[in-house]
């Protein structure tokens, strides 16, 4: 394995050069791209794990030739904000600083995408604070502005500029609910963990193992998820399959990669852990 | 006669007190002076005189004492009679009465007694005289009984039963005449080995409990039956032991102890007595309740298991009697846990959770795993509590396993049997199509058969067979055996117990000789548990099913194996098998016809009546035409068009042809009615079905609720078990409170109406406070590093520090928080009876005004002026305040818009929590909630803890920030049962404490308020740090309760 470096780079220069891993369940690729074609804004909606952000990197590589910027590189960046809940419209927008005796507007990273052209992710919208729908209503129109109220302007969107929002149903929350005249603004891509046979060969892929174990990885994915209404409102993510994937090819034995890799990762309810347990102790060896 | 001197004196002397004296003196000097010596004459003479003299009405005495005088010389030589003579003085000295008694029983006595025991006897005598004439009585009563006594018992036991009576003498006369006059007749009853052990005991026993010693003695005979001699002493050893410690408490133990003995096998009694001694010596009730559980506990446990589980309880004992006792009498969860870890058995209870989430993960549907028995008492067709079974929608397993080893083996026969029966649902079997095409078999041969064109596919499918019994239980092997097959591929973790499993079921196959078409039912079973196919029949019977095995095969592939093996088996009749009559079939190896050998013609015999081979006993009871049968009902019932319905008769025509009812045993008017009972069940398990799918998308259940009320098997949907509090063990007591949970019926709507209306002013104050809680309210949060905007103060003054060269902070903003309010609250209410009492209102003189008079017109004397009498209502109780308030408060909870429930509760003991919904959490303010506010009146007893448990279940189902579970009582936590007595109040204290604080751990917040004045007694030691409050006034109330809500939630 060669080390990677560390390496510094401006939110908006960051280019996915590599083409990340992404199996289409169905065809969300082609819609989304024709969406970033028409501009139209995306709801991601999907429990954790399942592949949203891998997906919207897939989409920004795939996508890469739709955008030249000013020095010649071709390439749409993607500037990804996980949200949360004291999040609000200013972070997103940018704020004044104080430096010495004067004070220097700094650009929120939704400012630097929309002045770049770039991919803008609100992962998990719903978490953050209210306000920040009154940024996104602007851009997500015609208009495709977005209004920088301390500094009293508005920005017209740069050309490759879209707003992709991703939202997590699972909750039911009343008051983690997207409102109606937000989601009524986004064309909507529903995903959800993939069956067995789809999940595997990423399985297989991602962690590195052989067919067999990513097949069986998939199968304990989906009897977790049968338990989706046993306090696994989530059931187990692919990435959790994923992890306890990479630990059974690195030489642990498959029920204790299972165990610390999935089951204590997604519950501490100890009637919940046995039963997993067994489950996991009929599917391995 | 002589006329000595002495005698002319003596008969001077009698003269006096009566003539007759003087006649019976000579007539008893003539007939002792010839027995014995002058001198001996002169010292009874003196006697005589001596006992006449001694008191007022002796003479009789002495009258007596001459009559029996002659008797006694005969039967005593001449110093015994002078003895009897000197006692019968002295105790006329005492008692003439007395003495008389003595007097007369005497001759009766002389032959059973040595004259050297005649003072012992006597002196008996004595002892049971004292100052009293109730004391005269008994003394005489002795004498009178003494005979019958002295042959029952002997002087040496006499002497310790005389000591008993005296003993109980001492508090009661009565009690003691009461033994006394009985004490012949049962002593006689009493072995003559337990004679002296029983005497002592109650001897013992007399002085401290008198009571209990009479009821032990007269108990005595009936007491041991059924104990035998060893154990009879050791008993009495005991109780003897108990006289000094609890001497109340002899008779409850000897009685419990005999109980617990008998119902424990013989052989075992004699073991158990020395842990039993063992604890005794710190707690007779422990000790009864180990003999009591041993024998189960020991069974479950194995001799190493039991006595781990004794040492267990025996440390537990030393710590805390109650603790001990309760773990004894397996009352305490520590004694189930404890019971479990050293048992080498698994028991269903406590792995039915784990087991429920493995089915449902694994066969991905919703699934009630619960115990066989639970499907027996269901009654809908299963009746066989030891093998497991699945109807499609719930699985069932055995109430304990233990046949395979230790624990680990045990529980991981579970497995196998959980995994099988999911792998049912998981894999299909009750999915089967009869037109869908096989995926391994090529050639479809359903489509060969001769079958009705409609109709269920089991039962079509079936149809198609001439012996329905043996079809069936071919198909079941083939499908068992594809299901193993394949929960070898897709769970190889599974491979090895079920292997083992496996192995155990083959090696316990019965072997005996059976019919053609039974031994080839049982071969094939041996070859689905892995035995390898020897001879040719076992081969062909392989090679058929051998497709099974593949992981494509489909249960209509088991189908189309079925009609294979039915064809081969079926080639022969059911013809009875000798030794080698199989070595004279010739079986051909390509189209698996059977011909005869050696073209001879042996005699088979006549076919047989087919009877299906053993089962298997990890596999299921598969009944798949009942379980089709039960879809379809359920089903029917869903889509609710009657038309499309089974009826009761299609369904018990059904289920009768299928065979699959275990009627066989029953007579025929009997076995109607079980598929009577079935068929009725069946249907009504269907239309239930259907009302609690409905439910459950409404609002969906809580699981913990579900998970507890399945664990214990309540059948009706709406009873909830709970566990109480035994602060003395310091344990639960598992699943002792049954909970019925029921909406409350409507009355009037005019009670919530008319309290509106006449507390006018407090509602609209009521309303004008709440609103003022309503969630609109931001706050402003300030000091912050990040915010909003800056705070105009904060930053001036950072500049301001800046500029003065210090450091400033860096918290300049300010944002806006919106706080929201998210209030669950469930409000409990005492309808017990104490809440009938009417309550002491103050006059209301200020309110009240009186009406204007009113014409009327009576007509006898045309119109006149009236006075309208102020309508007397009845004089309000403590539930019509606690209504009220409860509709004040339904006002104001409106007003704000918050989750509340209210429910009203209580019951006549553990089995009987009666549990009402006035408005459940989920459901909205309705005219008929407000009716059945009307409704709420005293029932019976408070059981609190088993209503709070229940209030959680329900709170932890709503989502909310914040949840808050009021209860309003009207006093003490009391019912039948609730503590060790009727007067204890402990027990009720110490368990609604521990619910409360379940409550708080559940993240509830619990308070009390109660309108008890003297709440504080017990408020203060019930809730420890939980809120409470008591409200003086109950008049007061409806203010308070709105208002207290107020300050709880902001």
């Amino acid at each position: 394995m060669t080390l990677r470096r560390a390496r510094e780079v401006a939110v908006e220069e960051h280019l996915i050069r590599e083409e990340p891993f992404y199996l289409p369940q169905g065809d969300e690729v082609e819609i989304f791209t024709a969406a970033y074609e028409q501009r139209l804004p995306v709801l991601l909606k999907g429990p954790t794990g399942c592949g949203k952000t891998r997906f919207i990197e897939y989409m920004a590589y795939r996508l890469q030739s739709h955008r030249v910027d000013s020095n010649g590189e071709i390439g749409v960046p993607l500037i990804t904000v996980a949200c949360h809940e004291d999040l609000t419209a200013s972070d997103l927008v940018g704020r004044y600083l104080l430096e010495g005796e004067e004070t220097r507007w700094i650009d929120g990273p939704l400012t630097k995408a929309v002045k770049t052209g770039s991919i803008c992710y609100l992962d998990e919208i719903v978490e953050a604070r209210k306000d920040t729908t009154v940024l996104i209503h602007p851009l997500t129109d015609h208009r495709r502005i977005l209004p920088v109220e301390k500094r009293g302007q508005v920005i017209e969107a740069a050309d490759g500029f879209l707003l992709v929002i991703s939202y997590n149903p699972g909750y039911q929350s009343a008051l983690k609910d997207l409102k109606q005249s937000t989601r009524q603004r986004f064309v909507a891509i529903e995903f959800d963990y993939p069956p067995r046979e789809l999940e595997a060969p990423i399985i297989q892929h991602e962690a590195g193992v052989s067919h067999q174990v990513a097949l069986e990885l998939a199968k304990l994915g989906e009897k977790v998820r049968n338990l989706r209404e046993h306090g696994l409102e989530e059931g187990v993510s692919t990435r959790l399959l994923i992890y306890a994937g990479r630990l059974i090819a690195k030489g642990i034995p498959a029920r204790r990669a299972c165990q610390v890799g999935i089951i204590w990762a997604i519950t501490d309810d100890e009637h919940v852990q046995r039963s997993l347990e067994e489950v996991v102790s009929s599917i391995f060896e | 006669m002589s006329d000595s001197p002495g005698l002319s004196r003596i008969r001077a002397d009698l003269a006096p007190y009566s003539r007759t004296l003087v006649r019976e003196f000579d007539d008893a000097a003539a007939a002792i002076l010839p027995r014995i010596s002058p001198s001996a004459f002169d010292h009874w003479c003196e006697e005589v005189l001596q006992i006449a003299r001694s008191s007022f009405r002796s003479w009789e005495t002495a009258a007596e004492f001459l009559r029996v005088s002659p008797t006694m010389s005969e039967r005593l030589d001449e110093p015994g009679l002078l003895e009897w003579a000197r006692i019968a003085r002295e105790l006329t000295l005492a008692s003439s009465i007395v003495a008389a008694a003595y007097i007369q029983a005497s001759p009766r006595i002389a032959g059973r007694l040595a004259s050297a025991d005649l003072g012992r006897w006597a002196a008996l005598g004595r002892r049971l005289h004292g100052d009293s004439w109730k004391s005269i009585s008994l003394a005489t009563r002795y004498f009178e009984e003494s005979p019958a006594l002295l042959d029952a018992l002997g002087i040496d036991s006499l002497e310790t039963f005389v000591d008993f009576l005296a003993g109980v003498a001492q508090r009661s006369y009565d009690g003691a005449a009461d033994c006394l006059e009985n004490g012949a007749r049962i002593v006689a009853r009493i072995p003559p080995k337990d004679r002296p052990g029983m005497l002592e005991l109650v001897r013992r026993l007399a002085p401290r409990s008198w009571k209990t010693a009479q009821s032990i003695f007269k108990e005595g005979p009936t007491l041991f039956r059924g104990i035998d001699g060893e154990l009879r002493t050791w008993l009495i050893t005991l109780t003897s032991q108990l006289a000094d410690r609890e001497p109340d408490d002899a008779l409850d133990f000897l009685k419990e102890m005999v109980a617990a003995l008998l119902a424990a096998p013989e052989a075992d009694r004699l073991d158990l007595t020395h842990q039993a001694e063992a604890l005794f010596a710190t707690s007779w009730r422990a000790a009864t309740a180990f003999i009591r559980s041993a024998p189960a506990v020991r069974e479950r446990a194995g001799s190493a298991g039991f006595q781990a589980w004794y040492n267990h309880g025996a440390e537990l004992l030393a710590e805390s009697q109650e603790a001990g006792s309760a773990f004894f009498r397996m009352q305490s969860s520590r004694a189930k846990q404890v019971l479990e870890l050293v048992s080498p058995g698994v028991a269903f209870e406590s792995v039915r959770p784990l087991l429920q989430m493995y089915c449902e993960a694994l066969s991905g549907r919703r699934l009630r795993v619960v115990s066989t028995a639970d499907l027996q008492e269901r009654a809908v067709g299963w009746t066989n509590v030891e093998r497991p079974a699945t109807d499609g929608a719930s699985v069932h397993l055995p109430a304990y396993i233990e046949e395979y080893g230790d624990k680990r083996q045990n529980f991981a026969a579970y497995k196998v049997l959980s995994t099988h029966q999911a792998g049912h649902l998981e894999f299909g079997t009750f999915g089967f199509d009869f037109n869908r095409p096989a995926a391994v078999h090529r050639r479809n041969l359903r489509a060969e058969l001769a079958v009705p064109p409609t109709g269920a596919a089991f039962e079509r499918f079936f149809d198609a067979f001439d012996n329905r019994a043996l079809a069936k239980d071919l198909f079941a092997v083939a499908e068992d055996f594809r299901i193993d097959q394949r929960l070898r591929s897709e769970y190889p973790g599974i491979r090895r117990p079920l292997s083992e499993v496996q192995a155990f079921a083959l090696a316990s196959r019965p072997s005996r000789p059976r019919p053609f078409h039974e031994q080839m039912v049982e071969l094939l079973i041996r070859l689905s548990l892995g035995m390898e196919p020897t001879d040719d029949f076992e081969t062909a019977l392989h090679r058929l099913i051998a497709p099974l095995a593949q992981r494509e095969a489909t249960v209509e592939d088991a189908a189309e194996a079925t009609i294979r093996l039915y064809r081969f088996v079926a080639q022969l009749p059911n013809i009875p098998l000798m030794g080698d009559t199989l070595e004279h079939l010739r079986l051909d190896p390509d189209d698996l016809s059977i011909q005869l050998a050696d073209g001879g013609t042996p005699d088979f015999g006549s076919a047989q009546p087919y009877h299906s081979p053993d089962p298997v006993g990890y596999r299921d009871e598969l009944k798949p035409e009942l379980v089709e049968a039960m879809a379809r009902a359920r089903e029917s019932n869903q889509q609710a068009g009657e038309a499309s319905g089974l009826s009761a008769e299609q369904l018990g025509q059904l289920l009768e042809k299928s065979g699959e009812l275990d009627l066989g045993d029953l007579s025929q008017g009997e076995a109607r009615n079980s598929l009577g009972t079935f068929v009725t069940n069946i249907l009504r398990e269907a239309g239930q079905g259907a009302q609690s799918g409905q439910a459950q998308t409404a609002g969906e259940p809580g699981r913990h609720a579900t998970a507890v009320r399945h664990a214990l098997g309540a059948s009706d949907p709406k009873v909830f078990l709970y566990d109480e509090w035994d602060f003395r063990a310091n344990d639960y007591r598992p699943a002792w409170c049954r909970l019925k949970e029921q909406v409350l019926q409507e009355g009037s709507i005019e009670f919530f109406e008319r309290t509106l209306v006449s507390h006018q002013a407090l509602v609209s104050e009521i309303r004008r406070q709440f609103e003022m809680l309503r969630p609109e309210a931001f706050k402003r949060i300030k000091n912050l590093q990040h915010g909003e905007e800056f705070d105009l103060d904060a930053t001036i003054d950072a500049i301001a520090q800046r500029r003065a060269g210090q450091t400033p902070s860096d918290k300049l903003y300010w944002r806006k928080n919106k706080s929201d309010r998210d209030v669950a609250v469930a409000f409990l209410l005492d309808m017990s009876a104490s809440t009938d009492e009417e309550i002491e209102e103050r006059p209301r003189s200020t309110m009240y005004v009186d009406p204007p008079p009113a014409i009327r017109w009576d007509r006898p004397n045309g119109w006149r002026w009236q006075w309208d009498e102020p309508l007397e209502e009845p004089r309000k109780r403590i539930i019509d305040v606690e209504k009220e308030s409860l509709v004040l408060l339904i006002k104001a909870l409106e007003t704000i818009g918050d989750t509340y429930g209210i429910y009203g509760f209580s019951g006549y003991g553990r089995e009987n929590v009666e549990f009402f919904t006035i408005k459940d959490l989920d459901e909205r303010l309705s005219d008929r909630v407000k009716r059945r506010v009307d409704k709420i009146s005293p029932v019976q007893g408070t059981r609190m803890g088993p209503a709070i448990r229940h209030c959680v279940t329900k709170l932890r189902q709503v989502e909310a920030k914040l949840k808050l579970l009021i209860l309003l009582s009207d006093g003490r936590p009391q019912d039948h049962e609730y503590g060790r007595d009727r007067t204890e109040k402990d027990y009720a204290i110490h368990d609604t404490r521990m619910a409360l604080l379940e409550a708080k751990r559940a993240a509830i917040v619990p308070f009390c308020l109660t309108v008890d004045r003297f709440g504080h007694d017990y408020l203060k030691a019930m809730c420890g740090d939980i809120g409470y409050e008591v409200v003086y006034e109950i008049g007061m109330l409806p203010k308070r309760l709105p208002a207290l809500y107020r300050r709880l939630t902001t």
